[in-house]
This record gives C-alpha cells, structure tokens and sequence, in this order.
C-alpha cells in the first residue's frame, strides 16, 4: 500500500496539530467545519479535532501544514554564469535529467522543460518541475514520508548567462534545483545566489534601504513598512544563536518616513541603535501602491533558511473604491502573482551586486 | 424581518430537535423558555438537550440549542458572528446558573459547555448551488482569546449540507434494519488516548456528526453480525485506501465479519473504480478474504418526510 495513506492514530494526529501546525491554520481548519473553542489553547483544539475521523483530503491538509508548505509561494532564484559564453542551461539541464542517476536515487523527480508561450519581443521562459520525497525519521508515522513538488523556471540574461526562478512552495524547494546544478557544473561556471553571508550589516540595511524605492519599478510608489524582522546573533547554523525580533510598529512609522523623505535608513535612530547592538535585518514587508490606479500591494522580501538566501512573496493585494476608498482585498492570477515577485527579485538582484561585500 | 420567524422559524425548531432525537439525543425541558443566568438576567433559549458522550469523556453533555431558518438573500456575516458570541454568552451564564439545575435537575451531573447552532436555509436550492458565503462566515469568526486556564466552550454550526447527511444517516440506518432485520448501533472504537474500551449505542455523539466517517455494528436474529461503514468523503482510490488504512487501525476490519460499505457523495467515475477498490479491502490473507459490499446512502435534495410529520 502507499506509505503516504497510513491513517494517523488520535494520538499521532493530535500531536501533529497541536506541535507542527500553525496556530491560524488551525482556527481556519476547525471553524470551516463549524466548530468553535472559544477560549482554547492549541492543545485544547488538537484535543478535540483528534477526536473526529477524516477522509485523504483532510489529512492530506494537515499533512500539508505540518511539512511547512505555504499556500501562499515565493519565488527565489539564481544566476548561473559561465566563461564559455555558448553555455546553454537548457541542454546543459536536459543532460543532468536523462543521464544523472544520483537524483533518483534520492526520491528527485526532474521533468523535460516545456517552452512558455511568451509574446513576439519578450524572453524565452522555460518550465520545469521537479517532485521530491523525503523520508523523515520520527515516531509519527503519519508524517513520515514528505512528498513535494515545485516549478521552477530558466531564461538567458545573456551569453553565458542564465537565471533560474523557483517558486517555492517552502524555502528548502530551492535548495533541490540548486544541488542539482551544483553537483554537476564545472570550474568555468559559477552560481550565484542572494544570500545575507555575503553582505555586511551596513549593507544589508542599505539593501532593504534601496529595494524599499526600486524593489517593484517605476510604476509602484513605496507608502509603508508594514513588518520588520531583526536577527541577532551569528548564523552558526543552531537555532539557539539566533535571535529572531519583529519591529514594533511605533519604530515601523519612523523607518517608513525615513525611506519616504530619501533619507539614509542608516541615520534613522532606531536602526542606529539595533546596528550597534548587533542585530542585521532579514526581513521587510513594504507597500506599494499603483501610480495610476487605485491598487495596493504588500511584498515580502526575507532572508531564509541555512544559508539564508533572498525570498520574495506577495502578502496583499487590494484595491480602493468608492469615495470612503473603502478596501477590498483582490486575487492576483498565478501568473500575475509570479510576474510581481519575479520583478522584485530581478531588481533585488541589481540591487544586491552593488552592495555586495562592500 | 430577516429570519423567517414565527411559524417557519418555530416549526424548523422542532424538526431540529426531532432530527436531534432519532439520532439517540434526549430533549430536556420545552421549546422556546427563558432561564434566568448567574448574572439574574432572562436567557431566550429554543431548546435544550443531553447525550452521552461515549467516546471522548464518557460524560453526560448539556446543550444549549439555537434554530435558526434564515434565506441566503436575508443572511449576514456580521449577525452570524452575534449569534457565535451570543450562543457562547448563553453557554457562560447557563452553566452556572442555580435556576438552570433547579429547573431541569437532569443537567446537574452534566458537563455543560456546548451550544449547536442548526441554520436552515429555506431556499435550499440556492444555499446548495452557493454557499461560499457561508464558508466565508464561518472562517471569518472571531472568538474569545485564549486565557491559562479558562474553561473553554464548544460551538457546533450544523447548516443545510450538515443537517441533510443526518437525515441520510438515519434513513440508511432505518433501511438497513429493515433489510437485515437488526438493531443497528453506532460503533465506538476503544481510544488509546482515554483508554476506554469499544462501546456500542445508539446515539451518535457529536464527534461522529463531524466525522468523514461513522462506524455501526448490529447482529440479525440468526447471530450474523454486520459491520457497517457510513462514508461521507470522497470517492477516489486514494481516499479509500486511506478509509480502509484508518478501520484497520480501529480494528474495524475481521475477516469473519461481513462489512458494508454506504457512501454519500456521488462520482460518475466511481463504478470504474469500484473493482479496484473492493480488490483494495477484500485481499486474500491466510486463505481468507473479507467479504465486503459497496452501497449508496439517499442523498436527500429537501427535508425529508420524517422530519415533516409535526
């Protein structure tokens, strides 16, 4: 039988919901089933959806959480760049896909690239995807076997010059593509990711500083900061030495007008103080809004995972309307929501290689 | 006024409660009383029950009933989220409350922490082609925060889709012993969480309500025993695989006991996979294979007549 369709005893299942699963997903879990704990604590919600039987849908749900994949994607990338200005990414990957065996071995499933249809004048986009399973060891069965799967996507910059997207379903989907490449390229070619090793805490703020104005182009004007995260400590790879804190939203209004009045972000008091101590950026959500129609978006930039490389997501879309500009939250197609991280990637990514080790 | 109140909203009170008692509940008390909260103030309450709660603490459970019939074009998000808070207010100020035990003496030994909204939308054609807008209500509740140590309530929301799969329960199971000559009861499976042992009982708790799947067990005047599996998830041959992966865990599969399958949602696709899947249950292990059957439960597209004879 599939090992993925072993039904999870109450004990297993509690354990999963109220250990690994998220706290909204939980609340949005059990109320869509209209059932309300009013008062309760996690444990007491795992307790008692613990209780009731599921069907493959729903434990496939659980599942989903507890392996920490996102509804909501991000897109992170990489150059690959080569000496020899005829390297060519397409054939270069199709070679690894029929004749690499040490992917398969592993559970990686990589597929033929498919061609994008893109419009008369623009970049030729390829498509791929790769599947994966992970084994896990741990008492619980139910999560024992992970199986994912993301899409990445492959354009030439120029000669010798490719640029690989991800749209990750969770951070570590970048990390299959970029072994897979990494394991098999030569010395004349070279990977290059964004990651927060290769800046300085002086450059990271300058970072976030410039991406706040350039990040989405010219037809987005930067209004707000919504979130911002610090990190102290070194990346030694522990979780202990590492000490993750969200700016309150007092200091956030400062750091907003800061980037508004085209101050350096390095003079804002605030950031003064939290560089000294020691702490380096590593998250910001910034808004944006349309300089010529009534929509606003929120972007995500984060640095993430070990080593921590550069991610974008789309937090919020919305709209105006009505002389009260009253909001409405808008769906972005999957396409449109690609186009506007990819963009902010590519942007970061110009940003990025000015700052980088200066 | 936007609940269908009066007569429509007085007679769905009683078919709520009477679906409510065929499924093994015990209505306490009149329709429509007012009871006075540990704060002396009236609380309008449209009926009350108990049930046993065989399974999870073996305790006796009070509820407090809300019936609401409501048309989707008068429904509000915001007037359900005061229903939420109000249901969940009541709950509070009931379950302390001296006039309440000194009424209905029934309650004293009971654990009273539960209130179930049954809404009923009278156009239920229009509620089964879009119920997004329900959904969105539901999710978009906003409870009490959590506090160390606060006793917590349980809310249940039974709307239209919820309260028909009852209906269809109790019909199969009716079916079911008239066909077999037997005296179907709902099946609890021993919990390694609570220790207790299987029980078997009429009443469906509140748990198996929620459930995707709902296990009985009943025996004919001959001694043949027949497990019966109500399934209310999707027909696809992962979901039995992982059905069949969850009774066998509960222990529910014994090859010397006949097992009948019903299911409730519908798949044009499903008779083609339906040899696969009885392969999936009935395998041959030591010579023996489990004799299994496949069937459909009524899916009613109304109120069914046994709820309508008030």
């Amino acid at each position: 039988m599939n090992s993925n369709k072993i039904y999870p005893n109450s004990y297993e299942l509690e354990e999963v919901i109220a250990n690994i699963a998220n706290r909204p997903f939980i609340d949005s879990f059990t109320q869509s089933r209209g059932i309300f704990i009013t008062h309760s604590e996690k444990k007491t919600l795992s307790q008692e959806l613990s209780n009731l039987f599921f069907d493959d849908y729903d434990l496939e749900e659980i599942r989903k959480v507890a392996y920490g994949h996102s509804i909501k994607h991000t897109l992170t990338g990489f150059l690959i760049k080569s000496e020899n200005s005829e390297f060519d990414l397409i054939s270069f990957y199709e070679n690894i896909r029929i004749n690499e065996t040490s992917h398969r071995k592993k559970g990686v499933a990589i597929s033929q690239l498919i061609k994008i249809n893109s419009k008369p004048g623009t970049i030729e986009k390829y498509k791929g995807t790769i599947e994966y399973e992970r084994r896990r060891v741990g008492r619980i069965q139910f999560l024992q076997n992970e199986k994912g799967s993301f899409d990445f996507y492959i354009h030439k910059k120029d000669n010798g010059i490719w640029q690989v997207e991800v749209d990750c379903n969770k951070s570590t989907d970048s990390g299959e593509i970029f072994n897979l490449f990494d394991r098999n390229i030569n010395k004349e070619t070279q990977i290059e990711t964004i990651d927060l090793d290769s800046l300085t805490t002086k450059s990271t703020i300058s970072f976030f500083d410039a991406l706040a104005k350039e990040g989405l182009g010219k037809e987005w004007r930067f209004v707000d900061v919504k979130k911002l995260t610090f990190k102290r400590g070194k990346d030694t790879g522990k979780d202990e030495d590492e000490i993750e804190e969200t700016v309150e939203e007092e200091n956030l209004i400062g750091i907003s007008q800061a980037i508004l009045e085209g101050k350096n972000l390095r003079e804002n008091s605030f950031v003064k103080q939290s560089e000294a101590a020691g702490y380096v950026f590593t998250a910001m959500t910034f808004e944006y809004e349309n300089k010529e129609t009534p929509y606003s978006i929120q972007v995500k930039a984060e640095f993430k995972g070990r080593p921590k490389v550069f991610e974008v997501g789309i937090s919020s879309y919305i709209s105006r309307s009505g002389i009260n500009e009253e909001i409405y939250n808008e769906i972005l197609t999957e396409s449109e929501d690609r186009y506007y991280r990819t963009l902010f990637w590519d942007n970061a990514k110009s940003i990025y290689d000015n700052f980088k080790s200066k | 006024m936007a609940e269908d109140q009066g007569y429509n909203g007085d007679v769905w009170n009683k078919q709520a409660c009477m679906l409510l008692n065929k499924l093994g509940w015990t209505k306490v008390g009149d329709y429509d009383i007012d009871i006075e909260g540990d704060d002396n103030k009236d609380y309008g309450i449209d009926s009350l029950f108990k049930y046993l709660d065989v399974r999870k603490s073996q305790c006796e459970q009070g509820v407090i009933i809300e019936s609401k019939c409501y048309k989707t074009t008068s429904f509000k998000s915001a007037e359900f989220q005061k229903w939420i808070t109000r249901i969940n207010a009541k709950v509070n100020k009931l379950k302390h409350s001296e006039s309440l035990y000194d009424k209905f003496p029934e309650f004293t030994n009971t654990s009273f922490n539960n209130g179930i909204i049954l809404i009923w939308f009278s156009n239920h054609l229009d509620y089964s082609n879009n119920n997004d807008f329900f959904r969105d209500a539901l999710l978009n509740v906003k409870l009490p925060k959590s506090r160390t140590n606060a006793v917590f309530n349980r809310i249940y929301v039974l709307e239209n889709e919820a309260i028909l799969k009852l209906c269809s329960l109790k019909d199969t199971i009716e079916k079911i012993n008239r066909e077999k000559d037997l005296e179907l009861e709902f099946y609890y499976p021993t919990s390694e969480k609570t220790g207790n042992p299987i029980y078997r009982n009429k009443l469906l708790t509140i748990d198996y309500m929620f459930s995707k799947f709902i296990l009985a067990e009943g025996k004919n005047q001959s001694g043949i025993v027949y497990r019966i599996v109500f399934y209310f998830g999707n027909l696809e041959k992962n979901s039995f695989r992982m059905l069949y992966s969850g009774l066998n865990n509960l222990g529910f599969i014994d090859y010397d006991i006949p097992l009948i399958v019903y299911t409730y949602k519908r798949d044009s696709q499903f008779r083609k996979i339906l040899p696969d899947i009885k392969e999936l249950f009935s395998k041959n292990i030591n010579n023996k294979h489990l004799e299994v059957e496949f069937k459909e439960m009524d899916v009613f597209g109304d109120l069914p007549t046994f709820l309508r004879e008030l």
